[in-house]
């Protein structure tokens, strides 16, 4: 059944909504000036606890447990309990999987510690995508990938030699276009087949480094036809299926008005994953980031 | 059904940063205003750090997370005055849950990102 895929649209209101897949690439302003009235959660009404005299807590170095065998992961937690332990991953666990479904995590240069873990992690992914490259139409049926400064071959070496079968899909993201260019790609087939083009002329100059891409540009083609979007998608993702072993992901809003499961059924065959973006569901009160409930029906 | 194909393409959304809410401005009746901003682990633990002895984390099994709360201290006006911070930051119950759902719902898990989370959350993955 693919009825878990009805994205729950709570108090979607898209107008709001200039984000990417996460505050990093949101532009800074745009959230934190809100002003919201609210009451607060009922939980937390009691008074403040006792205070401690103020001491350092110092942070344990990596451990030869994990988290769980450690009894780590309780409702009850004291903040002393994070302040101790959030260093002390298990250093001999590193390379076993708890979860064993597919897994994949975005890196982004703005928040790089990020490298560093995917450097110790490695073998509990199965893809990473660097948040690097975006593409722009420059031109009539010219399109350009923009980033490349940013990509680090070293560091995609590091990955390679720990895990043999990562997968290295950067995030492509199709950021500030003016609603001419958008307007071209979607009239023209030419400029469709030409942004394939060049999306799968520039993998196969990196075939090396990177497996395909994570493509993110439904949130900045909203409000154009589904149809011809869709049709887009597929085009790019047979271009890149020309590759060997190349994949295509799509990263998905959680919003119903941008991609439903019709969308779903219409690309499942085109693409090799959908990364759907389960959090920053809308809230104008404080109020959690993504709630279990609200994540599937 | 596509899911029966074989093949896990759905990768459900697990963020590892979270919302932090701070009262702006002064109050007016019970209605209070709150500035909000993202917060990332590193942020989260100095915040820890610096107000440990008078914040506390409550659980909240509606949602599924965890909220970190400082209180503020009660005046001869407000007996019982609404926070001054909460912060919804992932916690590893939060992120375990996540897990066990996508385990039920057979798809994997995208994290979004890498660095901005805990170190010891990796212990879960």
């Amino acid at each position: 059944m693919t009825s878990y895929l009805y994205f729950i649209v709570f108090f979607c209101v898209i107008c709001s909504i200039e984000t990417t897949i996460g505050p990093g690439s949101r532009k800074p302003s745009s959230r934190s000036t809100e002003k919201v009235v609210t009451t607060p959660p009922q939980s937390v009404q009691s008074p403040p606890p006792p205070s401690s005299p103020p001491s350092s807590i110092s942070s344990s170095p990596p451990a030869k447990t994990n988290v769980l065998q450690r009894n780590l992961l309780q409702e009850n937690i004291e903040p002393q309990a994070i302040l101790q332990n959030h260093e002390s991953y298990c250093l001999t666990c590193t390379e076993t999987r708890e979860f064993t479904n597919p897994t994949l995590v975005y890196i982004t240069p703005w928040n790089s510690h990020g490298y560093d873990l995917a450097k110790i992690f490695t073998k509990k992914f199965d893809y990473i995508s660097p948040v690097w490259l975006n593409i722009k139409r420059t031109g009539y049926e010219k399109y350009l990938i923009g980033g490349i400064h940013d990509i680090d071959n070293k560091w995609i070496d590091v990955l390679k030699e720990k895990n043999s079968k990562i997968k290295i899909v950067p995030r492509i993201i199709f950021e500030e276009w003016s609603t001419d260019d958008i307007h071209a790609l979607f009239q023209s087939e030419n400029e469709k087949q030409q942004i394939g083009i060049t999306l799968e002329n520039f993998l196969n100059e990196y075939k090396q480094l990177f497996d395909g891409y994570v493509l993110e540009l439904l949130m900045q083609f909203r409000g154009s036809s589904k149809s011809t979007l869709n049709h887009i998608i597929s085009d790019i993702a047979e271009h890149i299926h020309q590759i060997e072993n190349k994949e295509v992901i799509l990263a998905v809003p959680p919003y119903e008005e941008l991609f439903d499961k019709n969308d779903f059924e219409i690309l499942y065959e085109h693409l090799d994953g959908f990364s759907v973006m389960t959090y920053d569901f809308p809230n104008r009160e404080p109020g959690p980031v993504a709630p279990l409930g609200m994540i599937f029906r | 059904m596509p899911e029966s194909e074989g093949k896990i393409k759905v990768f459900l959304g697990l963020n590892f940063y979270g919302y932090r809410y701070d009262q702006a401005g002064p109050s007016s009746k019970n209605e209070q205003q709150y500035g909000m901003k993202p917060i990332i682990g590193r942020d989260y633990v100095e915040f820890l750090r610096k107000y440990f002895s008078t914040s506390m984390i409550v659980y909240d099994a509606r949602i599924n997370e965890h909220i970190t709360v400082l209180q503020t201290r009660p005046t001869k006006q407000q007996q019982n005055p609404l926070p001054e911070s909460i912060i919804f930051y992932p916690s590893l119950k939060s992120i375990y849950e996540r897990l066990e759902l996508a385990t039920k719902l057979n798809v994997g898990i995208a994290v979004w990102d890498g660095g901005q989370g805990l170190d010891y959350f990796y212990d879960l993955l």
